[in-house]
């Protein structure tokens, strides 16, 4: 190789990294131990409370998506503390910036391989959550064949289309889509967190107040057009305008009350999803770019 | 201090500085405007105790740092650019690398990131291997190796995409002596294969052994620096090492330099070095095991 050869930004390098992040992170004993939970706490919905037939599906929905949402919440804020932390303090970054990669691919590297992490795990916990609903769909249609727990003056054909629709419902890829794209932002905020704090405790603590903060977006945003208090409306405002709004991407409420969400809004709050990350990734990049390791 | 051009030296660096700030008043100087050049081809050895800017000029170099003041070039391109590391290896002090991978995965990481892929990937991977002395620990991950061995794994890596310049810091650091013969014949390989290399150590027997210049630093200054040979060459005297003489002659010798002016300064017989003494005793000891 020429000393003098130009070098550009490449994908390949970048997936060199975000490989090595899935490989670090899935050889790490929490990630397990959350995955873990998540799975025994996905099946427990089938065991945890006997309803009414129809009542059943909803509380598998509702259960499972809330489940889906926790778990992969935490897998993303404790995974994504720990990226930059330990690189820094382990050293390992040391040999990788001084070969010829940039360091935008290096936290680029990290954040796709977080997100493609997540991706996997979101997957897998929705297999299980679709296999859930099958074998609930399975007990409720032989139930219905069998004329049990039929309502008054509804028909087994009518009973078993309902069984059906409820179970076998498009809307639920909706739900787990965006859980996944609320996720995408709450990494990005953890990678940029981690640019400058270097304690994956501290990481951790902030990650998840802005978390929290993020689903009071929306409440925060219509006390802030109410209140004309001068005292708490600049708090409210930062929470406003610096905060994703990720109560935005939370249909599962309505979508087990039965309301549909059309895909042009699911469309727009993607679209939302990609300019916080965005601007946030690039926020981390100005900082990360100048640090000094 | 001499400068050469840019084109013909590895690392050159003009005025280069770094002060640390500690406290919002205080700052400490890592680095006081060095001036050095390692020309291509050649072993350099970068000397100092503890804190005298040895790490901080390493970090200046790989860009890890930015400078307070001053530049550094990397084959005449500035190292704040990411291309002036296609021709560079680095080897840290401390091996810091992915424990949960193995010694081939490790070299295979670093040779992607340098863009390498495919057959010719491997093919370098299994050389490389086999030339640090690695082949039946490949698979292992790295949290199992000795620390010599992560040296080894170390230099495989900083090779991988073939490199004109070698950063070595600290190459022997933790590693047994005869670890640290077998790494000091390897940087001896590599000058011949046409490599440049700088090297940081503690060990000034060595450096003296595989460097042809060294450079001296101390709180963040180049205090010394030259030629290894003519640093070390007293010139007002002359020694000679003689064998079969008698006592007799050796008198005579003695007192025909007397007549002539001079005056013996030191007589007796040589005495071999410890590291020559260890080497022989050692394979004295693997021949009696093996039967030899």
């Amino acid at each position: 190789m020429s000393g003098s050869q130009r070098h550009f930004f490449s994908f390949y390098r970048l997936w060199t990294i975000a490989a090595n992040t899935m490989t670090e992170i899935v050889r790490q004993k929490f990630f397990y131990i959350l995955l873990l939970f998540g799975v025994i706490v996905l099946i427990l919905s089938l065991f945890l409370l006997e309803f009414s037939h129809l009542d059943r599906v909803k509380f598998i929905k509702d259960f499972n998506l809330a489940a889906i949402a926790f778990f992969g919440a935490l897998i993303t804020i404790v995974g994504t503390a720990e990226l930059l932390p330990l690189e820094l303090e382990n050293r390992t970054i040391y040999p990788i910036l001084a070969k010829p990669v940039f360091r935008l691919e290096f936290l680029l590297g990290k954040f796709t391989g977080m997100i493609s992490l997540l991706l996997l795990t979101l997957l897998l916990m929705s297999v299980i959550f679709a296999a859930l609903l099958f074998y609930t769909e399975t007990q409720l249609l032989a139930d219905a064949m069998a004329g049990r727990g039929l309502a008054e003056g509804v028909t087994v054909d009518e009973a078993v289309r309902q069984v059906k629709a409820q179970v076998r419902d498009a809307q639920l890829f909706k739900a787990i889509l965006l859980i996944y794209f609320k996720l995408v932002i709450v990494c990005a905020v953890g990678i940029l967190i981690a640019t400058f704090a270097t304690s994956v405790v501290f990481n951790v603590i902030c990650t998840s107040i802005i978390y929290i903060c993020g689903h009071l977006v929306t409440t925060a945003r219509a006390e802030w057009m109410s209140n004309q208090t001068v005292s708490s409306k600049p708090m409210l405002g930062i929470l406003v305008f610096f905060i994703p709004d990720l109560d935005a991407f939370n249909i599962a409420d309505a979508l087990v009350l039965g309301q549909s969400v059309s895909w042009e809004l699911v469309f727009q709050t993607i679209r939302y999803g990609f300019f916080y990350t965005g601007v946030i990734l690039l926020v981390a990049h100005f900082i990360f770019d100048s640090k000094e390791i | 201090m001499d400068m050469v051009s840019s084109t013909s030296s590895a690392i050159e660096t003009r005025n280069l500085s770094k002060h640390f700030r500690v406290s919002l008043r205080r700052k400490v100087i890592g680095l006081d405007k060095l001036n050095f050049v390692v020309r291509e081809n050649e072993v350099y050895g970068l000397l100092g105790p503890n804190g005298s800017g040895k790490s901080t000029t390493i970090k200046l170099i790989l860009g890890l740092y930015q400078p307070t003041e001053g530049e550094a070039r990397l084959f005449g391109m500035n190292v704040e650019s990411v291309s002036s590391r296609v021709s560079v290896g680095f080897l840290p002090e401390n091996p810091y690398f992915y424990k949960y991978l193995s010694g081939e995965e490790t070299v295979r990481f670093f040779g992607r990131l340098c863009g390498m892929r495919g057959r010719a990937l491997e093919d370098k991977v299994s050389e490389l291997i086999a030339m640090v002395g690695l082949e039946r620990h490949r698979h292992r991950r790295l949290g199992g190796y000795s620390k010599g061995m992560l040296q080894r794994i170390g230099l495989a890596q900083a090779m991988v995409q073939d490199p004109k310049l070698l950063l070595l810091d600290e190459p022997t650091a933790g590693v047994d002596p005869i670890g640290s013969i077998e790494i000091r014949d390897m940087i001896l390989k590599l000058k011949k294969m046409g490599k440049t290399i700088l090297l940081c150590s503690h060990l000034l027997d060595q450096v003296q052994d595989v460097c042809d210049r060294i450079g001296i630093l101390q709180y963040g200054k180049m205090i010394l620096e030259g030629d290894v040979k003519e640093l070390l060459t007293r010139k007002d005297q002359y020694q000679y090492v003689i064998e079969g003489l008698s006592q007799e002659a050796r008198s005579q010798i003695g007192r025909q330099i007397g007549d002539k002016g001079g005056r013996i300064l030191r007589e007796g017989s040589p005495q071999t070095t410890l590291e020559q003494l260890f080497l022989q005793t050692v394979r004295q000891g693997d021949n009696r095991q093996e039967g030899i």
